[in-house]
């Protein structure tokens, strides 16, 4: 008789124990949770703005396009200096590979696609400095041939911020004779920025 | 409970009383001898099960992937502890840890953070939730208590995600943040 409400007791107990998951009986109980998330690898860049820093020579970015104002001088019909800074919010979060890209591998004459005759010039060479982090490379798209041109860089950790890009027309530079003149005609490059994470 | 027992008490001391009543026949009478017969019913507290889902959060993917930072409408769906019961008067206590990159060990570079911050609410026990905010070094509402046992269900929220140093800073690339929240009911106030 002083058994069963014992034993009663203790059913009730595992019962409960059962039907909550509690392991014993205890004055202190616990439930742990946990949370999870993922970053996954990112690069974005926005879009180029000028800045007033090495501006010479520039007319303007319009959109996408830097425009110079006098790409060649009137007496010696060679090449104007110019030169401009562009920026760029980006950012990776993780290591990654940043690659500059030029489609002519120096500013070409529209059509041109034949080496210089005459002593005459066609395409226009250029010169790029990178910073972006603690990466500051210098680079030449140096319009020998009209070619794709790139220079990867690899960056080892995650970064965000400005990308500075300088580029750079020297005085006199063509792709034939120092100071020699250009032929007539409309001049450009198309650059990339590529940033991939690795 | 304790009318049951006094039943059995008696019970207990007429069988007593009749077996010395079967043996004074061959000796002196003695008795009736009372059996006291007691009982103690243990302080016990359970937080109880989720009846479904897990006990993981996952929030997926936790970054804005045109910008690397936080998202701002992180909002999971909250957990329930079914069957929670203290048999007295009890604390609810809730701590959490942020989430933290599990790949990404080392200090991150300028500009990032390897943790996000978040509040995590154990309400339905108390008026009053116990709430742990990770972002704090103290947390003053982190324990909550009642006078009287209880028995309901204890709802686990996370809310107010942000990323440890400020909201403009990145989350570095990680496949696993993993934070940890704990729960706990004790007996007693």
């Amino acid at each position: 008789m002083v058994m069963k409400p014992l034993a009663l007791a203790a059913i009730a107990a595992a019962a409960l124990a059962a039907a909550t998951g509690a392991q014993a009986q205890s004055p202190t109980s616990t439930a742990n949770f946990t949370v999870t998330g993922s970053a996954p690898k990112i690069c974005a860049i926005s879009g180029p703005t000028l800045t007033n820093t090495n501006l010479v020579n520039i007319d303007s970015l319009d959109g996408t396009t830097l425009k110079i104002s006098q790409l060649t001088d009137s007496t010696s019909l060679s090449t104007l200096p110019a030169s401009a800074e562009v920026s760029f919010d980006a950012v990776c979060t993780y290591a990654h590979t940043i690659t500059i890209q030029s489609l002519n591998n120096g500013l070409w004459r529209d059509g041109s696609t034949q080496a210089p005759q005459n002593g005459f010039a066609d395409a226009v060479p250029w010169t790029g400095r990178l910073q972006w982090g603690s990466l500051n490379r210098t680079f030449t798209f140096g319009a020998q041939n009209r070619q794709i041109q790139s220079y990867p860089f690899a960056v080892a950790s995650p970064n965000a911020g400005q990308l500075l890009l300088d580029i750079s027309i020297q005085a006199g530079s063509t792709n034939a004779v120092a100071n020699g003149p250009l032929l007539a005609g409309n001049y450009q490059d198309t650059i990339y920025v590529t940033l991939e994470p690795q | 409970m304790t009318k049951h027992r006094f039943l059995i008490a008696a019970t207990l001391a007429a069988a007593v009383s009749a077996a010395a009543g079967a043996a004074s026949a061959a000796s002196n009478i003695a008795g009736p001898v009372g059996v006291p017969v007691t009982g103690h019913a243990v302080t016990f507290c359970t937080t109880g099960s989720l009846t479904n889902g897990t006990t993981v959060f996952d929030l997926g993917v936790l970054t804005d992937t045109t910008t690397g930072e936080l998202k701002n409408n992180i909002a999971p769906v909250s957990k329930t502890l079914n069957g929670a019961i203290c048999n007295t008067a009890s604390t609810i206590n809730v701590a959490a840890q942020p989430m933290t990159a599990q790949s990404f060990t080392i200090a991150p570079p300028s500009g990032f953070s390897r943790s996000v911050d978040y509040t995590a609410t154990a309400s339905g026990w108390t008026t009053t939730p116990a709430v742990y905010e990770t972002s704090q070094t103290t947390n003053g509402g982190a324990t909550q208590s009642r006078n009287s046992a209880f028995s309901g269900p204890i709802t686990v929220t996370l809310s107010g995600f942000s990323t440890t140093g400020g909201s403009t800073l990145r989350l570095v690339s990680d496949p696993n943040y993993l934070g940890a929240i704990v729960v706990t009911l004790a007996a007693g106030n």
